[in-house]
């Protein structure tokens, strides 16, 4: 079905042009990376500002960190050989539940993220401490939580970069996502990363539940509540029972508050029990 | 206000005139290439997958402007002169067509996985398939077709004859 508020479609050939294009037409203009989501949700768009020709669409690893381009799609990132290893696979283990191949083969990283909407990827992301990038009146970075939680993804601004740390083998991540059926949004999911020392005691660790039914619930009690510790299953539990705890946890139309925090708890057990298994701990 | 560009379309070339906002869904079966089936507007059921620059797209969720300058292959452009493409003979062959509304979708996104995996196992059908639904064959006689096509475009002809 056609988009019929929309009467101009515009591809600058640079970050500048596009971030001026955008000055130019003002709130009836709207960014396009893939488009998956415009289409559906054009908001009344009357101008589009289509980032395809910006060149930012590589993957490369730098200082530690893997370098992702914002219009980088999604199934490029799934089969990126630098992302793979990142957190023993933790990434492309979520993105091939996320969608389908062909959604994959169109959207982008970028155009995911500054959406700001139910997502797998944003828990997974914000777990391992992603830094995004973007232009607005200059240049600005920030880690993905602070970029939802200052507002800053609602500007005009043009996403460009999202830099994934490169983890060593001491730490590791697991995901896990409730859904009715495999192609819904998750009813809520948790990615959960954990470092481990010698001794097995959790040297620092990061729980974040997603769709719950905002974007992402940062559970800092159950993180906290597992460093300076050994990993067991004891600690895993009180971390899984701080989770769903967690006071931004909510019902919805979707699920009530209580099912909602009863499978937070539960996914955060599991999530954290493939951390600990992938770091070779038995629980 | 209509936008005009140019869009390639197994391999012919076509002066497009359209709304900026329309998709290539639209745009595709306005120019004739009715096996792109719109099924859900909404990019759920993949019939309307096509092939962009050799990749599985939902035609329905991209907007038509966008595939300027890019390769669409649909599955009208499948069969060479006059002679099916494996993937048709093995999808009739195989059961794996009833009403017929999801082949065209099933068939380009198994021709995506083919360009890249020419030698799928039955799990990598199945999961390069998760976008295109059926309500007819419950799937099985479809990764049956695919299975078969894939051994016929590699020169084998039986399962397990290597």
């Amino acid at each position: 079905m056609a988009v019929t508020s929309i009467t101009r479609y515009l591809t600058p050939s640079t970050i500048d042009e596009a971030v001026a294009l955008k000055r130019d037409f003002g709130s009836s203009a709207h960014f396009v990376a893939g488009g998956t989501d415009v289409v559906l949700h054009s908001g009344g768009a009357g101008t589009l500002i289509d980032l395809q020709k910006l060149g930012l669409s590589d993957i490369r690893a730098d200082g530690g960190f893997v370098k992702v381009g914002a219009m980088t799609t999604l199934t490029a990132v799934l089969e990126s050989p630098l992302v793979a290893p990142i957190l023993h696979g933790v990434i492309p283990d979520m993105l091939v539940h996320v969608g389908s191949p062909l959604l994959r083969n169109v959207a982008t990283l970028g155009g995911h993220l500054a959406r700001g909407k139910l997502s797998d990827i944003v828990p997974v992301l914000i777990a391992a401490d992603t830094r995004v990038a973007w232009l607005a009146e200059g240049e600005h970075t920030a880690t993905l939580a602070e970029y939802y939680r200052t507002g800053s993804y609602l500007t005009d601004h043009v996403l460009h970069t999202i830099d994934i740390p490169v983890w060593n083998a001491t730490t590791s991540a697991g995901f896990t996502r409730f859904a009715r059926a495999a192609f819904d949004l998750a009813i809520v999911n948790v990615a959960a990363r954990v470092s481990l020392n010698e001794a097995v005691e959790a040297t620092s660790a990061s729980v974040v539940i997603g769709n719950a039914p905002g974007p992402f619930v940062v559970a800092a009690a159950a993180a906290d509540s597992l460093v300076g510790r050994p990993l067991t299953a004891g600690t895993v539990e009180e971390a899984s029972r701080l989770a769903s705890a967690e006071s931004g946890i909510g019902g919805d139309g979707r699920a009530a508050e209580d099912y909602r925090r009863h499978l937070a708890g539960v996914l955060t057990r599991r999530s954290l029990s493939k951390a600990a298994q992938q770091l070779g701990v038995r629980l | 206000m209509n936008a005009a560009f140019p869009l390639t379309v197994n391999g012919v070339d076509h002066d497009v005139t359209a709304r900026p906002g329309a998709t290539l869904m639209d745009v595709l079966r306005t120019l004739g290439y009715v096996s792109v089936k719109n099924g859900c507007d909404h990019g759920d059921c993949g019939t309307c997958a096509v092939l962009m620059d050799g990749n599985a797209v939902n035609a329905c969720l991209v907007f038509a402007i966008k595939a300027a300058g890019s390769a669409i292959t649909t599955l009208e452009g499948l069969a060479g002169s006059g002679d099916l493409h494996p993937l048709q003979t093995t999808a009739l062959e195989s059961g794996g067509v009833q009403c017929g509304f999801c082949t065209p979708g099933m068939l380009m996104t198994a021709l995506d996985l083919l360009g890249s995996k020419p030698d799928p196992t039955e799990d990598e059908v199945k999961t390069a398939l998760a976008g295109n639904l059926c309500r007819c064959t419950g799937y099985a006689k479809i990764v049956d077709g695919i299975m078969a096509a894939a051994r016929a475009m590699q020169g084998r002809s039986e399962a397990g004859d290597d």
